[in-house]
């Protein structure tokens, strides 16, 4: 079973990689090549500052948040973690 | 007529008049695992659990803390399992994928709320599928293992009343123009101030949270780009609106995920620059397939067709993103040629392609040098190069982590391996006897 399982990951991903070299599947393979990719930063388009310009640091950037004192609080109730 | 609406296949929606809506509460079983309907809204999901285990159902034999990254499943009195607070679980679903009892469930499921969207002709539902969805979806329909449904995964959509079959494809492209321009600011600026190196991925659902929870310290080596499906949300209600033409308050957005913990990304209370919240519900690739029997679709016998383009048209490095490995790829052929200003003649870049574990590999740009990298499978191996970037020892510029093994092909929200279901009858026993004699320790 534990063998079937690894050959399971292993056949998913191939049919990735398969997908990625088949030309019906995917023309272009390069992210930078794509049509819909080149006409978001045109100029004129709807990010035309480009990648990581304002209006993409708004819509498609983000922050974090450090959620580490919940962890501390459980730790400290005795709770053992592997980190 | 907009450019997007006339490009569109003139594929007609079935009527789901017909089709019942499961209430609020119903727990039904979905590819063989139990999900409990529920749209939490607006809550907190810091304070959900999105997997839990049955302890009628657990024979305590241990093997979800097995594969558990954070220890966030512990054994209880009776020597069944249960998560000992939302805060340590990861939602990564590995538990609920290896459980040889279907004991693990799922507590979040938004299926009902998305059928009663596509019911409503005043909503403008919007599609949008992870990658790796197209790799196994197929396997809930008898089809082999690894088949490629992208194509039949549009088809089904059209039919099932999505308005627009938008793709997280797209905006995977999307992804490598925004982070990779990032990754190279931060290489020209020496990774000084605010803005250190290495960067590391940020579509990893699990991983931005382990990150959050046990490394928050290494929140400023994180991307600060957005996930594919986080950047699909915004748009979508932002330029996708304006494209067709759509009232930005009618669109309603379904991230369609390999995934349990993108649930938990599409209710973080940030994700809402669009005006309003930008994912409006999460499902996974197996509550995809009980959406579509209930339907009564033949899935197997559906057509190709093409997603809507102008989001939704991708390319080969954005299919990559469903594997451990295909991010950094993906990237390092952008990289390649916006450092070097040449062609990279062979896209395949083999050293980075990761089946588990940590794999350092040194890619050479001209112009540039070596470009170091690192492709991490599993939260335990992140640990070990997080310790690394921590120490300040680390001298790579870009890591890549998926908490799943093997990526995201083999997220918590696939379909599980019958093999893993069929547990051997000698483990079965073994773990009916353990539980027995616990529960007597305790009575």
């Amino acid at each position: 079973s534990a063998a079937a399982v690894l050959e399971l990951l292993d056949i998913r991903q191939r049919a990735v990689y398969d997908a990625d070299a088949d030309p019906r599947k995917y023309a272009l393979r390069k992210s930078q090549d794509n049509p819909m990719v080149k006409a978001l930063y045109a100029r004129g388009g709807f990010l035309e500052e480009g990648p990581c310009g304002h209006r993409s640091h708004h819509l498609l950037h983000t922050t974090y948040e450090d959620r580490s004192a919940h962890i501390r609080a459980l730790k400290a109730k005795g709770i053992e973690l592997s980190f | 007529m907009t450019e997007e609406t006339r490009k569109r296949p003139a594929t007609r929606a079935m009527d789901l008049s017909g089709v019942r809506v499961d209430p609020p509460g119903a727990v039904r079983t979905m590819e063989g695992i139990r999900n409990t309907v529920y749209s939490p809204g607006a809550t907190d999901p810091n304070t959900l659990y999105f997997v839990e285990v049955d302890p009628a159902v657990c024979q305590g034999c241990g093997e979800c803390s097995h594969h558990c990254p954070t220890g966030a499943i512990q054994e209880t009195g009776d020597g069944t399992r249960h998560i000992v607070d939302p805060s340590v679980c990861m939602n990564c679903g590995q538990c609920l994928t290896h459980c040889p009892y279907g004991a693990v469930t799922e507590r979040v499921s938004y299926v009902s709320e998305v059928l009663e969207k596509l019911k409503d002709p005043d909503t403008v539902v919007v599609s949008m599928t992870a990658p790796a969805v197209r790799y196994a979806l197929g396997e809930c329909f008898g089809m082999p293992t690894g088949t490629w449904v992208g194509g039949k995964v549009h088809a089904v959509l059209r039919r099932l009343g999505f308005d627009y079959i938008w793709d997280n494809e797209w905006t995977a492209d999307v992804t490598i123009m925004e982070e990779g321009t990032e990754l190279l600011e931060r290489v020209k600026n020496g990774g000084k101030g605010d803005k250190p190196l290495p960067q590391f991925t940020s579509c990893c659902p699990g991983w931005i949270k382990f990150c959050e929870t046990f490394y928050p310290d290494l929140i400023p080596h994180l991307s600060t780009c957005k996930s594919p499906v986080a950047m699909l949300g915004p748009l979508a209600k932002t330029y996708g609106a304006q494209q067709t033409g759509t009232d930005p308050k009618k669109v309603y957005t379904v991230s369609i995920m390999p995934c349990i913990a993108k649930k938990y990304e599409g209710l973080r209370p940030e994700m809402a620059d669009s005006g309003r919240r930008d994912i409006d519900a999460t499902i996974n690739t197996r509550e995809l397939a009980y959406i579509i029997k209930k339907a009564g679709i033949s899935f197997a016998s559906l057509p190709d067709e093409e997603a809507d383009p102008i989001l939704g048209m991708a390319t080969g490095a954005a299919t990559l993103f469903g594997t451990s490995g295909g991010v950094m790829e993906a990237a390092l052929r952008f990289a390649y040629e916006a450092i070097s200003g040449k062609t990279l003649a062979d896209p395949s870049i083999k050293a980075v392609r990761t089946g588990k574990g940590i794999n350092k590999v040194s890619v050479d740009v001209p112009g540039f040098g070596p470009v170091r990298v690192a492709v991490v499978s599993g939260l335990q191996e992140a640990a070990r190069v997080c310790e690394e970037v921590r120490a300040g020892t680390s001298d790579l510029h870009f890591i890549e982590v998926m908490t799943c093994p093997g990526g995201c092909v083999n997220g918590g929200g696939q379909p599980v391996d019958d093999s893993i279901m069929e547990a051997s009858l000698f483990k079965k026993m073994m773990a009916t006897v353990n539980k027995r004699f616990n529960m007597r320790q305790v009575g």
